[in-house]
């Protein structure tokens, strides 16, 4: 999807896993939508909330041809008046010390995006006066009598989960209902394969700082024993990971290295998690029960892909092999096995979203019911075409060529 | 060329595993920059050249003359990456090939009355008599060859009785397992072997002997041991 690779890009935001999560979701909520609702961004804390509200507004900037600015307000520790002001503005002799007209961060907005940060924070009566805001449109500068609409881009963003919240009572679930559009950030233990290319960004970051651009970055056995600590650990900052790394590079004494060896990371990864390289064992054992049926998986399809002298990715492999060995799913004639089900179950969204328009099912719940899918965890059909086709254009058109389902 | 050159470092590990294609060449036969470029897929011969570093620098690839040759002959190391994705990259294409189609080389597995003295001797030896073998075979004078890597898989962890292509998937688990564990890593071997064969043919036959010779060492359910033997280009790489 070039839209989403110039952003990320740009933006320094590295992942396969979590560009490929996020381009789809913006896609969802942002694209799709042509940016008329409000978007719900949230994520524990270091999941990359801020960088994907940089993203949201530079998507819809190029791809809806807003112009306007990123303007955020920080929610915490605002007084309601003080909330209200700084984003609608105020007339002169609104309040004590208004002393002329001031214009609101909305105002700044116009035609681009607004982010409410750390949204969780407003008083009960703050959200309220969001409600209009986000159904309408419109809002009241305070002391004026009139109103005023918006066109920008509404972005709600929380570390907490909103829903929860509401349930609780501590969250309205009407402002909830106002910004349907949703961004779910997956920690960062969760897309462990992310782990070792931020580890290695991050490295080059450290190194570059120290003026040793030649040094190597990371062993392997490095990038395995950071990606096994964290995922141990369960961490989901990205900028704890980012912390880790650098304290490792900068704690290096002497001579430039070859290389950044394991041995570089341990007191780092002690200091960090209370775990060292001398956990080895215990990371291996669990990566051999947990992984090794999945690692068997891929290289089943990826066999079965190049018997069948399928090109390219892994993706279009897998797609192909299934619609060779299956034909249409709509005959339902032929049990999938067990070991695709499974493979589907750890398939991101964006490739059961291609694999479902390649694969000749007429609907979604037949693709479900043939790969035991959630509905949840489908895309609508109309935005897994979107994807596919940014994706892989030729490739489209080689499918719609052949027949597949549209 | 020296016989065997051995490895215990990480930075060796990752330039020897990342440029596994240009070590081939050389191994082949020596060559020029621009031959290696050619394998690298590169045109850029100042990339080349700081790749080709990389080896040299790791004491596998020496310059004489005009030409990069291999250093020597059989390289060793010991694993130097996480388990499960030294299994997936080097080990498990070759088992999910044979498991899944057999004829595309030489699988077999041998369940043995080994005694713990026994099953340590054996997987310390590694089957050292067959590799040496594969090398002599390897380095006789021929064209034309190709790239063929055996496995051995040897645990105490002894799968029940499945069907064949689900037990040697089971015993490379268990044995992944078992190497991982410091106690009980001297009664299971995980080791690989690549080597260039102009016959494959005779190359098969020496592995098939050895595990014709090992299987009558008694028949038992105390160890098990897999001999897997077939070219590198019929077997895909890491999935992931």
């Amino acid at each position: 999807m070039n839209v989403f690779l110039e952003s990320f890009d740009r933006l320094g935001i590295v992942g396969s896993r979590f560009r490929e999560e996020t381009s789809l979701q913006v896609q969802a909520a942002v694209l799709a939508r042509r940016g008329r609702d409000a978007v719900r961004i949230s994520g524990s804390t270091g999941t990359g909330k801020e960088l994907i509200a940089s993203l949201v507004h530079d998507v819809a900037t190029r791809e809806l041809g807003r112009s306007g600015e990123l303007v955020e307000l920080n929610c915490s520790n605002l007084s309601d008046t003080l909330f209200e002001s700084s984003l609608f503005g105020h007339k002169r002799g609104a309040f004590t010390g208004a002393s002329a007209d001031q214009s609101g961060l909305l105002e700044q907005a116009k035609g681009g995006t607004l982010v409410l940060d750390e949204v969780q924070n407003l008083s009960p009566e703050a959200q309220g006066r969001l409600l209009r805001l986000l159904g309408e449109r419109e809002y009241r500068p305070v002391g004026s009598t009139t109103l005023k609409r918006t066109d920008a881009l509404l972005v709600l963003v929380s570390n907490l989960d909103l829903v929860k919240l509401a349930n609780e009572g501590r969250f309205r679930r009407d402002l909830l209902d106002r910004a349907p559009a949703k961004i779910a950030l997956t920690p960062l233990w969760q897309r462990r394969e992310d782990i070792p290319e931020l580890a290695q960004s991050f490295a080059r970051e450290a190194l570059d700082d120290r003026g040793w651009s030649e040094v190597e970055g990371p062993t392997r056995r490095a990038l395995a024993d950071i990606e096994a600590a964290l995922v141990e650990a369960k961490e989901s900052s990205v900028r704890r990971l980012r912390e880790l790394v650098r304290d490792a590079v900068f704690e290096v004494q002497g001579d430039a290295p070859v290389a950044l060896e394991s041995q570089v990371f341990a007191k780092a990864l002690r200091s960090f998690y209370g775990t060292g390289v001398e956990n080895r064992e215990r990371w291996d054992l669990q990566d051999i029960e947990e992984r090794f049926d999945l690692a068997v998986e891929a290289q089943t399809v990826a066999r079965i892909a190049d018997l069948h002298g399928l090109p390219e990715t892994t993706l279009l492999k897998l797609a192909r092999v299934l619609q060779e060995l299956h034909g249409s799913l709509g005959t339902g004639a032929t049990a999938v096995p067990a070991s695709y089900r499974n493979l589907m179950a750890r398939t991101s969204l964006a490739t059961k979203a291609a694999l479902w328009l390649l694969s000749g099912a007429k609907n979604q719940s037949e693709f479900r019911r043939f790969f035991g899918t959630n509905s949840f965890e489908m895309p609508p059909k109309s935005v897994a075409w979107q994807i596919f086709h940014d994706l892989f254009p030729d490739e489209g058109q080689a499918s719609d060529r052949s027949g597949g389902a549209h | 060329m020296s016989a065997i050159a051995k490895f215990q470092s990480e930075t060796d590990w990752d330039v020897i595993a990342g440029e596994a294609p240009l070590l081939a060449r050389v191994t082949s036969s020596p060559a020029t920059l621009e031959e290696l470029a050619e394998v690298a897929g590169e045109v850029d011969l100042v990339k080349v050249r700081r790749r080709v570093a990389r080896l040299e620098r790791a004491g596998v690839v020496v310059m004489k003359a005009d030409r990069f040759e291999a250093a020597a002959r059989t390289i060793e190391s010991d694993r130097q990456e996480g388990m499960l994705t030294s299994i997936s990259r080097y080990i498990l294409p070759y088992v999910a090939g044979l498991a899944h189609d057999p004829s595309i080389g030489f699988v077999t597995q041998i369940d043995l009355d080994f005694d713990e003295t026994e099953q340590r001797a054996f997987c310390s030896a590694g089957e050292q008599d067959l590799r040496d073998a594969l090398d002599d075979l390897s380095s006789r004078p021929g064209t034309g060859a190709r790239l063929h890597t055996l496995v051995l898989i040897g645990t105490s962890d002894v799968p029940s009785e499945m069907p064949g292509k689900d037990r040697l998937l089971e015993t490379l688990k268990r044995c992944g397992r078992q190497r991982a564990m410091s106690s009980l890593a001297d009664r299971a071997v995980l080791r690989t072997h690549t080597a260039l064969f102009d016959d494959p043919a005779a190359a098969e036959t020496l592995v098939r002997s050895a595990a014709a010779k090992t299987a009558t060492r008694g028949e038992g359910k105390l160890f098990t041991v897999i001999y897997a033997f077939c070219a590198n280009e019929r077997v895909n790489g890491e999935g992931r």
